[in-house]
């Protein structure tokens, strides 16, 4: 087991935001949570960020607790997370978001490698390496906010709902670069609106609910779920 | 009188240089640490005394006295930053600037007791340098030069290194350096460091052209934050040329009138442009 969370409850103030949360990711595997808006997806992932602390429960990475540890802790230890929207630094050209994504230590020494691997693998960045981030089109920024995750030499990545505000077209495309992604040794745990599609690349999925996991399984035990199908796969 | 007036100008321009640092410094500060750094000033005023009691008392040379004055200032950012701003990080900004206004009291009060209300300047002998019929002080040309190239090297740190473009990633969006590792923690001190060091080069270059006293700072954290206004709060570019505005306005109002008149010309200029533009120069409304 790569992330292990165990019955994690957590509160904006006096809102409870996520109840009693227990869910497991695999490594090299692709995990798809889907929800209604306001179920407490975002704050999953902020809470696996470290940006808010468990009230209870505890977050175990590789057996180890990270739920105490400040986000910028639980990048140095392998958890990347692509915010919703991409968050890239519209004042930065492409290469220096791709240069601060392999800020840390372990990374830094291996910029160069990684600028590579990147570039091979979204040929489109080297094209606009100078351009300011800023400036790209809705596609563009998001597919340069996953490869400025993958900068940091992560184990497991965390990706917000990357396709919203997209064009149909380039949500395809950008969960099958998900889907890439996974093939080349990454674990994903992903945020998606369009189910239907992110589950075609899943392994597993769960269901959140008003901060609760209200179902959990592999692909085929999800797509088979008839409140599934009518709340979330429109079938 | 039409060489005069011209003679003000360059003067002008080069005061504008050793300005455009400070509001390099306060921008930097104010862009990143999100922070009104209303004691900046008060760090210049130390800065200076620093330079004139190494230099006086302790002979050295003016040029070690200043490097040392950088690293004192640079070491007083960090400890701003860790005693006084970051316990209100998250606190309303008028409860910052009440801390802030508090330690202006403390260096200025530190600065009477210690050193008395006396002026204190350094006397240099430097020949002014007729270029023509045309006549500039080697003080000015040289505080000018400095700073220019501070400015560039400023610039290449935030552009070329890795901190740097940590620094200026910091300022376009807190919650993303996290998610690469960064801690913003750290990105605050390096700030304040820098912004610290830029005030002791600011104090290296007013020490051969003005005499310190303990309300230094006040007359120079006004001058400072009317230009950074005047050129939009953050924007770099904007108080750069402000710099050199409010720099030549001062000059050539001077020669005009006398010095007490030309404060009031930059601040009658100030409140015109910013009932034209209330976001500054380059500034863009409703940025943050």
């Amino acid at each position: 087991m790569l992330l292990q969370i165990e019955g994690v409850s957590a509160f904006y103030g006096k809102l409870q935001a996520l109840d009693q949360i227990s869910i497991t990711i695999q490594e090299g595997e692709t995990t798809i949570m889907v929800g209604p808006n306001g179920a407490g997806k975002t704050t999953l992932l902020r809470t696996i960020s470290g940006f808010l602390h468990p009230a209870s429960g505890k977050i175990l990475f590789n057996g180890e607790k990270i739920d105490d540890l400040d986000p910028y802790r639980i990048v140095e230890i392998g958890i990347s997370q692509v915010p919703e929207g991409g968050r890239l630094f519209p004042y930065l050209s492409v290469k220096d978001n791709l240069r601060i994504g392999s800020f840390p230590k372990q990374a830094r020494s291996g910029f160069k490698k990684s600028l590579g691997e990147v570039y091979e693998l979204f040929p489109i960045l080297r094209q606009r390496a100078n351009q300011l981030a800023g400036t790209m089109s809705g596609g563009e920024r998001q597919i340069l906010a996953i490869a400025r995750s993958l900068m940091a030499k992560p184990i497991l990545v965390l990706l917000d709902e990357p396709s919203t505000g997209l064009a149909p077209l380039m949500v395809t495309h950008v969960i099958n670069l998900a889907n890439d992604i996974k093939k080349r040794g990454y674990s994903i745990l992903m945020v998606e609106q369009n189910a239907r599609k992110a589950l075609e690349v899943a392994d597993r999925a769960f269901l959140l609910e008003s901060g609760r996991v209200q179902k959990e399984g592999n692909r085929q035990a999800f797509l088979g779920d008839n409140h599934i199908k009518r709340a979330y796969l429109g079938i | 009188m039409e060489q005069l007036i011209l003679s003000a100008t360059l003067n002008g321009v080069l005061l504008g240089g050793v300005l455009a640092l400070l509001v390099f410094g306060l921008n930097l500060i104010f862009g990143v640490v999100k922070i009104i750094h209303l004691a900046y000033g008060q760090f210049v005023m130390l800065g200076m005394y620093v330079i004139f009691f190494l230099v006086t008392t302790y002979k050295m040379n003016i040029f070690i006295a200043s490097i040392i004055s950088c690293i004192i200032l640079g070491l007083l950012g960090i400890l701003l930053q860790m005693i006084v701003i970051n316990p209100l990080l998250k606190s309303p900004r008028l409860n910052q600037l009440l801390a802030l206004a508090g330690v202006i009291i403390i260096f200025e009060n530190m600065a009477m007791v210690l050193w008395g209300a006396d002026y204190r300047g350094i006397k240099l002998l430097l020949p002014v340098i007729h270029f023509g019929s045309l006549f500039v002080r080697t003080s000015y040309l040289v505080a000018f030069i400095g700073a220019i190239l501070t400015l560039l090297a400023l610039t290449l740190f935030l552009n070329r290194t890795y901190v740097g473009i940590a620094i200026r990633a910091t300022a376009q969006d807190l919650d993303s350096i996290q998610l690469m590792g960064i801690n913003p923690k750290w990105v605050y001190l390096i700030t304040q460091a820098t912004g610290g060091i830029l005030s002791g080069i600011a104090a290296s270059f007013f020490m051969p052209i003005y005499a310190v006293h303990p309300h230094f700072g006040s007359a120079f954290t006004l001058m400072a934050f009317i230009i950074v206004i005047l050129g939009g709060m953050g924007n770099f570019l904007g108080g750069f040329i402000s710099a050199f505005i409010i720099g030549v306005v001062t000059s050539i109002s001077a020669v005009l009138t006398s010095t007490e008149i030309a404060d009031s010309i930059d601040l009658i200029i100030f409140i015109l442009i910013m009932l034209v533009r209330p976001q500054g120069l380059l500034g863009i409304r409703e940025s943050r």
